[in-house]
């Protein structure tokens, strides 16, 4: 019986043993890298939250690729002093690679040059950095093709000449300008009329206030075109009691998804397009730099058109599906699209970040 | 020999506006109302399409949900107090509010139980710390709300989840005949229990007495110190109920989604006459004044001007008001 016990005591002893071998084996493989994350604003603002958990979980699938980092996340709350500060220890306490999601297009040229000349790989994620006098990548979603798409179904669906109501994001927010673009080149080709207009900040109170203040205006309009927050200025329509507009869009959130598939259940009601302006584009960015930090070289020919003095890459929007596609039955990731849209809590944003092997393979070399 | 007209009409004009002076602000509630109409009258004649049903659904509406936190800061203003809390405590009530409820029905009396409760506890500790410790009323309650969106945060990490429960959003969404939206019961029991706290009840008048003169009233006999926590209290516990109703509207609800009326509610309460020296004010007044904000900002949406330009006008038509309203002297103490 002693024999046994004792027995027991050395095998489990040495299982023990043998898992923290092997436990110590893998830690030891791994390279410890050392990622912070800076963010002009997290609190508040559910797509800078997602942003946020994107990058922590890219930065834990790096073990797959060999590498063990130790993430920490700096928010300067739109104050660019601070974010110069926080950058600056990041420089000093040896990070690796610093991902910056910037207060604002310009102002950070000599502490990008500093990180850059401790061996930082320093990308631009999110909102561009504008400055043509540093070297540096930004890493962005394609804004312009959000504001595009969502004019040219607008135009499909209500047809040459509609009159629209356009809410727009940020004034002067650099997403904001490139989208409006976007939007302003499909309502030139159909020749939509914007008879209202407004901005929701990306405040969901304010996106459905703004439109409750348009419907209490007594405008006439055919359809909807909204920079996100849509779920909101759709509920305008339900507060106020009046009938749903001829269009709506783009949202991305799981409210929106949800909301439009139930008001459309029976039959199209309201047409509209869901689009992906994905938070992930932070966690894409850290690949990249991930990639760079193996000194790959990039491909040629893969800045935005017009955007190549400031390095834009700009990550297409990988989800877009309409009303028009949920009547088709499309499939999302091998799920239908009801699936899928309930598969989003409501104020979650639809989100994607590109792998270390998909950026290395579509972008470098 | 002059003409008398000739002497007597500076007097004369003199006269009309100090009378006029007398009169805004002595009927500064009656003002509010008369600036409601005037906004609303332009908004009509700049869009005359502008008078709908719907939108004097909308403005109702609006105007009720911005009312109610109105009523709290009206409280502690008129304590001679100051509440910057509210707009935290909408927010937090309200994302309290989706989460449990998760569209669905009835969890509306356990959700009403621990927003009043939430409401109750953060008045409280603002009522003690401003009242009791002394600390400056501005910084306490903005350092609290602060506490308040960190919990929020807490409870979410930052995520927006769950849904307003949909018969508690027809209890203030849908409207009667299409004009009068459900909100309005809510109104027809807050308003009344308003009014009769502040009017008739014993708390009302020692509210004004303490307001006016804490010393004085402290040798009246009056508990300043209970008399003063209770207002921080009572607003609380408002704008906790203010907060539910609004994530019922919104349907969804983010952290701090409902910050901004901290603001908008004190400013509401002084375009309705209640000033910062306390002791004066009236909830009818920020009942108008809170019309007022919602009017001015449906003015500024039927001028579509370029946001930039709408915030300044925005912030200039509020500091004019402002000015014009809360020039009552401090009653000597």
């Amino acid at each position: 019986m002693k024999f046994r016990k004792i027995s027991a005591a050395v095998i489990a002893g040495a299982m023990i043993l043998a898992f923290a071998g092997t436990a110590m084996a893998g830690d030891a493989a791994a390279k410890p890298l050392k990622l912070a994350s800076h963010n002009a604003v997290v609190e508040g603002n559910p797509y800078r939250v997602r942003y946020e958990l994107d990058m922590q979980e890219a930065a834990a699938d790096a073990i797959n690729y060999g590498y063990e980092v130790s993430y920490n996340s700096f928010v300067a709350n739109w104050d660019q002093s601070t974010e110069t500060q926080q950058l600056q220890n990041s420089i000093n306490e040896g990070y690796d690679i610093i991902v910056n999601d910037p207060v604002a297009t310009t102002g950070l040229d000599p502490i990008i040059e500093a990180a850059q000349d401790a061996g930082i790989i320093y990308i631009n994620a999110d909102c561009a950095y504008m400055s043509t006098d540093v070297n540096v990548l930004n890493i962005l979603t394609d804004q312009e093709y959000l504001g595009y798409k969502t004019g040219l179904y607008a135009g499909e669906v209500l047809g040459e000449g509609a009159k629209v109501v356009m809410i727009a994001a940020l004034e002067g927010n650099q997403a904001n300008t490139d989208r409006q673009r976007g939007f302003e080149k499909a309502m030139a080709e159909y020749n939509m009329e914007v008879v209202a207009s407004g901005n929701h900040d990306w405040d969901t109170t304010k996106s459905q206030q703004t439109m409750a203040e348009i419907l209490n205006s007594g405008v006439e309009f055919d359809g909807v075109l909204v920079s996100q927050c849509a779920e909101n200025a759709f509920e305008a329509f339900d507060a106020a009691g009046v009938a749903y507009p001829g269009f709506i869009g783009f949202g991305d959130t799981g409210a929106y998804m949800q909301k439009m598939l139930e008001v459309n259940k029976d039959q199209v009601v309201t047409p509209y397009i869901v689009l992906s302006n994905p938070p992930g584009v932070g966690a894409t960015a850290f690949n990249f730099a991930l990639n760079l930090y193996e000194g790959k070289e990039l491909k040629e020919g893969i800045f935005a058109e017009g955007f190549e003095d400031t390095h834009q890459i700009w990550i297409k929007s990988k989800v877009c599906y309409t009303d028009k596609d949920v009547a088709a039955g499309t499939q999302i990731d091998g799920m239908s699209i009801e699936e899928y849209a309930n598969s989003y809590e409501a104020g979650d944003s639809i989100s994607f970040w590109l792998t270390k092997d998909e950026v290395a393979e579509q972008y470098f070399k | 020999m002059p003409s008398k007209n000739m002497t007597f009409e500076p007097n004369a004009n003199k006269d009309f506006f100090s009378k006029l002076n007398l009169f805004v602000q002595t009927h500064t509630a009656l003002m509010a109302v008369i600036i409601a109409a005037i906004l609303y009258i332009i908004t009509i004649i700049i869009n005359p399409k502008g008078m709908n049903t719907v939108a004097i659904g909308n403005i109702i509406l609006l105007t009720v949900i911005l009312s109610i936190p109105a009523a709290g800061q009206t409280m502690v203003l008129i304590s001679g107090g100051m509440d910057f809390s509210v707009g935290a405590i909408m927010s937090a009530t309200a994302v309290l509010t989706t989460y449990t409820m998760k569209g669905e029905n009835g969890h509306f009396l356990t959700v009403l139980i621990i927003s009043l409760a939430i409401g109750a506890f953060v008045g409280f500790l603002n009522g003690v710390c401003c009242v009791k410790i002394g600390l400056p009323a501005m910084i306490v309650t903005m350092a609290i709300s602060n506490i308040v969106t960190r919990m929020q945060y807490i409870l979410t990490q930052g995520v927006l989840s769950g849904k307003a429960s949909p018969l508690f959003s027809s209890t203030v969404k849908f409207k009667l005949f299409g004009v009068v939206p459900h909100i309005v019961v809510y109104a027809l029991i807050i308003w009344p229990i308003v009014f009769y706290l502040l009017k008739r009840s014993r708390f009302g008048k020692q509210l004004y007495m303490v307001g006016n003169n804490a010393n004085a009233a402290r040798l009246n006999g009056v508990r300043v110190t209970k008399i003063q926590v209770l207002s921080y209290v009572f607003s609380g516990m408002l704008a906790a109920f203010a907060g539910m109703l609004g994530a019922a509207y919104m349907s969804t609800a983010r952290c701090q989604i409902f910050d901004d009326y901290a603001y908008q509610s004190l400013i509401a309460v002084i375009i309705g006459g209640t000033t910062f020296a306390g002791g004066s004010g009236s909830y009818e007044g920020s009942i108008a004044g809170s019309l007022v904000m919602i009017l001015l900002s449906n003015l500024l949406t039927t001028l579509n001007p370029t946001q930039p330009v709408r915030n300044v006008l925005n912030a200039a038509i509020l500091i004019l008001l402002l000015v014009l309203y809360n020039r009552g002297k401090a009653v000597r103490q």
